[in-house]
């Protein structure tokens, strides 16, 4: 890896992270609020995410392997908020079935 | 206020808040060494702040989780804790070795190449510095805890989820201690034990350590449903602990260590932020479903910074440097201090003054008014501080990865190019200005926790009408 593509994959890299977690943020926060708008923006970070990864694939040396890694952990995030979000419904609602 | 477990805990926590005190004297000291050369040269060795800072760092939480343990456990079993009388002495204990190691850290720091300087001086082994009958009487206090605990269930003859977590977890907490005794000349090796005690410490006891003490506290701040916060321990902690415990890895990436650590340390570390994420989402369905209910604003605006600073620090700050061909130029700079700092804020110490806040109004204010104008500034201040502090360092350890590492080549010339470099000591500069506003955001957490909530208390009348109606 060359010294200037070190600062630039890392931060790409931030980036990407910070921007799952924003998409996974605005996306329980407007589905807590019923917006609409805000479901809307956590799709926007998302996509920010995916075109993170993917200049990642094309620009950065990272090796083939973590390109790999990087595409599935791009489905990691795109998965868990929702999956999080139904497992606390039903565990929410099966506890108000039994009261 | 029943229970004289739960008297000792609020002694963990003045303890706990004292040493966090001497941590961050201990950190402004040690980063005014990197703008003065020759600071304190004889009188006060850098070395000797540092580890002042980084040991106090590890037991301030460390006295925070015991104090948390201490003033749940009644709760939870419905009666006192086992062998209190010998745990309120090991508390004193624990005081008081922490004092002598501090001050022979402080005033003698090293001795000979001898099993004496070993058992009375120093290991000279990062965060575990201190001498071996410290670490003796230290281990004597966690496996004493740990029978409190167990002890106090078997009496009690019962078991919640919660409870069983924190017990199976009470066995990895004292046995990696045991690492904090090993004499190894190969550095190799010894860094390659070294690590059990200190990353699975962090990233696996101390995680589900935390997570037990968080359960309780929704139960209590937020009058949860047991079942959910249970189902849900079990997840975060099957998530936390199967990307944590292989994560170690990345602390194997250059220290002689066979190569196939670089794979599966960067594989299951990069892994971590999707659990952390997990508990964002958590944390903002707890906000929502429970908002009517929150009595306690600040234990729960520290709730809510615990689940964003982990996923900040420990996931996004440590995803930027996790890759091994990033870590290659990024080990052991200003960029892992700046990973660290956020990491710990955000995963322990946000929680522990959560817990210190729902203690606080437990015993002054009941179901009174709990509120005050300082918790808002002291939160702001030290969140302000910290994030100040760890982006400096971030731009201070990329500019030192890139020069000293990256550009030239680690030689010692590199060295001192890159602690000249205009990027880095501006970076080191604005560090000391962020750790003055979390300095003084400690001083008016202090203030808050000595007032908030006294007279406060709800009158009787009104709690007895509250539980009947």
């Amino acid at each position: 890896m060359k010294p200037e593509e070190l600062l630039f994959a890392s931060l790409l890299l931030g980036v990407f992270a910070l921007a799952g977690g924003a998409y996974g943020s605005f996306f329980a926060i407007g589905k807590l609020g019923r917006s609409r708008l805000l479901l809307f923006t956590s799709r926007v970070f998302f996509g920010l995410q995916a075109v993170l990864c993917l200049v990642l694939l094309r620009v950065s040396t990272l090796h083939l392997g973590w390109k790999l890694f990087l595409v599935a952990s791009l489905l990691g995030y795109a998965v868990v908020p929702p999956l999080a979000w139904s497992a606390l419904e039903s565990l929410h609602g099966k506890e108000k079935g039994k009261s | 206020m029943i229970y004289r477990s739960q008297q000792l805990a609020l002694r963990y926590f003045a303890a706990s808040m004292l040493l966090f005190g001497v941590m961050i004297a201990a950190g402004l000291l040690t980063s005014l060494y990197y703008l003065r050369v020759g600071f304190l040269l004889d009188v006060f060795h850098f070395s000797t702040a540092k580890i002042l800072h980084i040991d106090t760092l590890v037991l301030w939480l460390l006295m925070g989780f015991l104090g948390s343990v201490y003033w749940f456990l009644p709760l939870e079993l419905e009666r006192e804790v086992e062998w209190i009388g010998l745990a309120q002495k090991a508390f004193w204990i624990f005081v008081g070795t922490v004092a002598a190691v501090a001050a022979t850290l402080s005033f003698v720091q090293y001795g000979g190449t001898s099993a004496a300087s070993l058992w009375l001086i120093n290991q000279g082994r990062k965060y575990v510095e201190a001498p071996r009958w410290a670490c003796v009487l230290i281990a004597a206090v966690l496996v004493l805890f740990g029978v409190n605990v167990v002890a106090t269930a078997l009496r009690a003859r019962r078991m919640t989820g919660i409870l069983a977590v924190l017990i199976a977890d009470l066995i990895p907490l004292i046995v990696l201690f045991l690492n904090a005794f090993s004499a190894e000349p190969n550095m190799s090796k010894d860094l390659f034990w070294w690590w059990w005690l200190i990353h699975l410490w962090v990233e696996a006891t101390w995680e589900v350590f935390i997570g037990c003490v968080l359960a309780w506290s929704l139960l209590h701040l937020l009058g949860a449903s047991r079942a959910i916060v249970e189902s849900w321990l079990y997840v975060e902690v099957a998530m936390v602990l199967g990307t944590g415990i292989l994560g170690l890895g990345h602390h194997y990436f250059w220290i002689g260590t066979p190569s196939y650590w670089l794979g599966i340390g960067g594989f299951f570390s990069a892994l971590e932020p999707l659990p952390l994420l997990g508990m964002v989402i958590h944390a903002i369905y707890d906000a929502g479903a429970h908002r009517h209910q929150i009595l306690n604003r600040p234990a729960f605006a520290w709730l809510l910074a615990e689940a964003f600073g982990n996923f900040l620090g420990a996931g996004v700050w440590g995803f930027m440097m996790t890759l091994p061909q990033i870590n290659l130029f990024a080990h052991g700079t200003q960029w892992t201090a700046s990973h660290s700092h956020f990491a710990f804020w955000g995963a322990y110490g946000c929680a522990v003054i959560s817990v210190i806040y729902l203690v606080l109004q437990k015993i002054r204010a009941g179901r009174g008014d709990f509120e005050s104008q300082a918790w808002k500034w002291a939160f702001a201040l030290l969140n302000i501080g910290l994030v100040g502090m760890s982006s400096a360092l971030l731009i201070a350890g990329m500019a030192q990865a890139f020069y000293e590492r990256a550009i030239g080549g680690s030689t010692f010339q590199a060295f001192l190019t890159a602690q000249a470099n205009r990027w880095m000591t501006e970076g080191l500069q604005a560090r000391v200005l962020f750790g003055l506003v979390f300095t003084l955001g400690y001083f008016v957490l202090l203030y808050d926790f000595w007032k908030i909530g006294k007279g406060r208390r709800a009158p009787e009348t009104t709690l007895r009408k509250e539980a009947s109606g």
